[in-house]
């Protein structure tokens, strides 16, 4: 009987331990942002998908964690904002937080360069800035022409930027996905092996001691 | 249950990992040979009981076992408690290194109450049930309401954030208070001896 009851004991402990990890499900609130022109578009959600509502969203400049603009997400856990004016002119960094209460909060960081390339419209500019050599290294009479392909040079860039912007944001998103994905049986296993070998540490020096008593 | 990182005040923050280091310490000294085992097993349960999301309600919560962990461990739930959300910090990035202390403490000091309040009652088979229930989900509401006295003495007001976090932790009390009710029925009859119930 006492053997029976043993065995059913340890049925019951390796069914916890095999069966948890199946259903397992974080609660990390994870937070991903790509800009669209001007405008910063963004997803929030609990590891498990499952979308914080009306969650606070503050945009913040990562040097000086000066608050720029609060907003907060929708029913599906999605956000937008235009980028603010002050970001734009001091090409700060910038740093969104979440904050869905009870303690859960999460950060996504915005360099300059990823949302300034397309805010900024760099065409008149850089032509300003470009004329001048071009006009010392060719002759006069082509100047316009090289001007004409300096534009097309330019706009050509943005396009591809712009296009390459909109490609790759999957992309980004996946591996911002692929990043967060929650814990894996390696994980869970590897913090029980942890638990139960610092068990047999404690374990030992104890018996060690009781040795010496002895 | 877990405070991420980067709310808390410095002060709350503070205190909470004073409080942590006294419990572990005066835990490891209570801790004797026989209840090793016992310890990281329910260590292990712990740490694994945060993955177990509960689609109920409007936050997102999850098991966290401490009623269960706290009648069977008593000041020895401060270290099992330590060394799990260690590793959930490390592993899984649940809560933080900084906010491990505070984080200990909201989930320890109820356990440690369960202790204390349902011992008594837990010797009495018929009351055993009962008792097992109420301290599964006694430990819930008592963290919820610590966990939101950390948030508000950092930011904003008790009562709004502790109606929250219990709201939402409403399903979590009942669900606990069912598995601490079959566990430790079942170890009553099974191993008696990891409740060591004959002990004061």
């Amino acid at each position: 009987m006492i053997f029976s009851y043993r065995i059913v004991t340890i049925l019951y402990l390796f069914s916890i331990f095999i069966l948890l990890p199946l259903t397992a499900n974080a609660h990390k609130l994870r937070i991903f942002a790509w800009p669209e022109g001007d405008i910063i578009y963004g997803e929030t959600a609990f590891s498990g998908n499952r979308r914080p509502k009306n969650a606070e969203i503050t945009v913040q400049d990562a040097a000086s964690r000066a608050v720029l603009l609060t907003t907060g997400t929708d029913e599906q856990g999605k956000f937008s904002f235009t980028v603010p004016q002050k970001a734009v002119a001091g090409h700060l960094d910038l740093l969104l937080v979440v904050n869905a209460g009870e303690g859960h909060r999460g950060e996504w960081p915005l360099p300059a360069a990823e949302y300034l390339g397309l805010t900024a419209p760099p065409i008149v500019a850089d032509v300003k800035e470009s004329t001048p050599t071009v006009a010392k290294n060719g002759p006069s009479p082509p100047a316009d022409t090289a001007n004409a392909v300096l534009i097309d040079e330019q706009l050509l860039r943005r396009i591809i930027d712009e296009e390459l912007e909109k490609k790759l944001t999957p992309l980004k998103r996946l591996l911002a996905e692929g990043k967060d994905n929650g814990p894996d049986l390696q994980d869970i296993l590897g913090g029980i092996g942890y638990i139960l070998g610092m068990a047999g540490v404690l374990a030992w020096l104890q018996s060690r001691k009781q040795h010496k008593k002895e | 249950m877990h405070i991420s990182e980067g709310i808390l005040s410095a002060p709350v923050l503070i205190s909470g990992g004073v409080i942590a280091v006294a419990g572990t310490i005066i835990g490891l000294k209570k801790l004797d040979f026989g209840h090793i085992m016992p310890t990281a097993l329910l260590s292990s349960a712990f740490f694994v009981a945060s993955l177990i999301h509960v689609p109920l309600g409007p936050g997102s919560v999850h098991l966290v076992l401490n009623g269960l962990l706290g009648i069977i461990l008593g000041w020895a739930g401060f270290p099992a408690i330590l060394i799990a959300l260690f590793l959930q910090a490390i592993f899984f990035q649940f809560g933080g290194l900084v906010v491990l202390g505070v984080n200990t403490v909201t989930m320890a000091v109820p356990a440690l109450c369960c202790y204390y309040l349902a011992r008594p009652w837990l010797k009495n088979p018929k009351t055993r049930p009962v008792a097992a229930f109420g301290a599964g989900a006694l430990a819930i509401f008592l963290s919820s309401l610590l966990m939101a006295l950390a948030l508000a003495l950092s930011d904003s007001g008790f009562l709004t954030t502790a109606k929250v976090i219990i709201g939402a932790n409403v399903p979590i009390m009942i669900i606990e208070g069912f598995i601490t009710m079959f566990t430790v029925t079942f170890l009553a009859r099974v191993q008696p001896k990891i409740l060591h119930l004959d002990q004061p």
